[in-house]
C-alpha cells in the first residue's frame, strides 16, 4: 500500500497501468503493427493443427462438438458469476448480503469456469487453427477475452478489494456495467466465430 | 448465458460447491427471476432458429433428443421446486441441501449439460434424412420415404 501511495500514479497505480496497457493493445490492434505480428503467427497456427489436440479435433467431429459444448457451459457459468457480482454492485439483488461476500464467492466460480473456458478453447483452436487464423472475429474475441481477464484481475478485483462503501458509487456502477459488457462481448464474438467460419 | 449461468449457480449452491455461506433459498429465490428472463429469451431465439430450417430441424435426431431432454428437465425443475417449497428452510445455512434437493440439482446439471451437447450436435448432418440411414435412425428421425425436400 505504501509503495502505491508513494507512486506518482497514487492509489490507482495498477488501474492506470492496465488502462494504459489496454490502450496499447488497441493501438497495436488497429495499426500496421498488427499485420507484421499476424503474418509471423501463421506458422504457430499451422503447428497447432499438428498437435494431438489439433489431430483429435480435426479427426473426430463428435469430440470437438462435446468439448465445444463444455466450452459453452463454462461460458454460461462465467456469465452467471459475472451477472451475480455485477447485479450486487448495481444494487439489483442480494442487498442484504455483504457485497464483499457475494463478490468473493462469485469470483471463485468465475476462476474455475475461466480455467475450463481456456482449456476447452485451446483444444478447439488447435482443431480449427488454419481456419480461425483468417477470421477477424476470432482476433476480436481474443482481444475481448484478454481485455476481460485483465479487467477482472487488474482493475475490478484490486479496486473492490477494500471497503466498497468508500468508493464513489458512479465508479462502482461503471465497473459493473463495463464488466457485463465485456463478457457479453466475449460470448457474442465467440458465437460469431461459428457463423463466420461456415 | 443468463439462464444457464443462474441455473448452474443455484444447482451448485444446493450441492455445496458455490456460495456455501449464502442461504440456499436466498440464492434460489433471487436468481429465479433473471433465470426465467434468460429462459424466455432462449425460447424466443430457439423458436426463431428452429423456424429458419424447420424441416431439417424437425427431422434432426439431435433436435428430437434435445426436446426429450428439455421435457425431462422441465419435470425435474417442477419436482425440485416442489421439494424446495416442502423443505422448511431449516437447512438453509447448511453447506449442502437435503438429499432430495441435491439429487434434483445433480439431475438438473446433467440434463442441461446433455441439452447443450445435443443442441450443439444439431449442426452435424451425420443422421440427416438426406443421406442413407439405418432403419432405426430413419424411424427416430421421422424420415419420409421418397422425400425430396429437406
Amino acid at each position: 500500500m505504501s509503495s502505491s501511495s508513494a507512486s506518482v500514479l497514487g492509489s490507482y497505480q495498477r488501474t492506470i497501468t492496465v488502462v494504459a496497457l489496454i490502450l496499447i493493445v488497441l493501438i497495436f490492434s488497429f495499426t500496421g503493427m498488427r499485420r507484421a505480428v499476424w503474418v509471423e503467427l501463421y506458422d504457430v497456427f499451422l503447428w497447432m493443427e499438428t498437435t494431438p489436440f489439433g489431430v483429435i479435433g480435426k479427426t473426430w467431429g463428435a469430440v470437438f462438438a462435446v468439448v465445444e459444448a463444455f466450452h459453452l457451459l463454462a461460458m454460461a457459468l462465467i456469465g452467471g458469476a459475472v451477472f451475480v457480482s455485477d447485479f450486487r454492485l448495481l444494487g439489483w439483488g442480494f442487498k442484504d448480503i455483504p457485497a464483499q461476500e457475494v463478490l468473493d464467492k462469485a469470483h471463485k466460480v468465475f476462476v474455475w469456469a475461466l480455467i475450463v473456458v481456456l482449456a476447452t478453447g485451446i483444444f478447439m483452436a488447435c482443431g480449427v487453427a488454419g481456419k480461425i487464423y483468417w477470421l477477424p472475429v476470432f482476433w476480436y474475441k481474443m482481444l475481448a477475452l484478454a481485455t476481460g481477464i485483465l479487467f477482472v484481475f487488474f482493475v475490478k478485483r484490486p479496486l473492490l478489494k477494500g471497503n466498497i462503501d468508500e468508493i464513489n458509487p458512479t465508479v462502482i456502477r461503471l465497473v459493473a456495467t463495463s464488466s457485463m459488457m465485456l463478457w457479453v462481448t466475449v460470448a457474442a464474438t465467440g458465437r460469431w466465430i461459428g457463423f463466420a467460419g461456415s | 448465458m443468463l439462464c444457464l449461468g443462474m441455473l448452474f449457480l443455484i444447482d451448485l449452491r444446493m450441492l455445496g460447491l458455490a456460495f456455501p455461506n449464502v442461504p440456499a433459498t436466498t440464492i434460489a429465490n433471487r436468481l429465479n427471476l433473471p433465470m426465467l428472463i434468460g429462459f424466455g429469451i432462449m425460447v424466443i431465439t430457439g423458436i426463431t432458429l428452429y423456424y429458419a430450417v424447420p424441416v431439417r430441424n424437425t427431422q434432426s435426431l439431435w433436435f428430437r433428443i434435445k426436446l426429450v431432454l428439455l421435457f425431462a428437465a422441465a419435470i425435474n425443475a417442477f419436482l425440485f421446486h416442489r421439494n424446495l417449497m416442502k423443505a422448511n428452510g431449516s437447512w438453509d445455512r447448511n453447506i449442502k441441501a437435503p438429499k432430495a434437493l441435491q439429487i434434483g440439482a445433480s439431475l438438473s446439471l446433467g440434463f442441461w449439460i446433455l441439452i447443450v451437447i445435443s443442441g450443439r450436435l444439431i449442426a452435424y448432418d451425420w443422421f440427416d434424412c438426406e443421406y442413407t440411414q439405418e432403419g432405426f435412425v430413419q424411424v427416430l428421425s421421422g424420415c419420409v420415404p421418397g422425400q425430396t425436400h429437406f
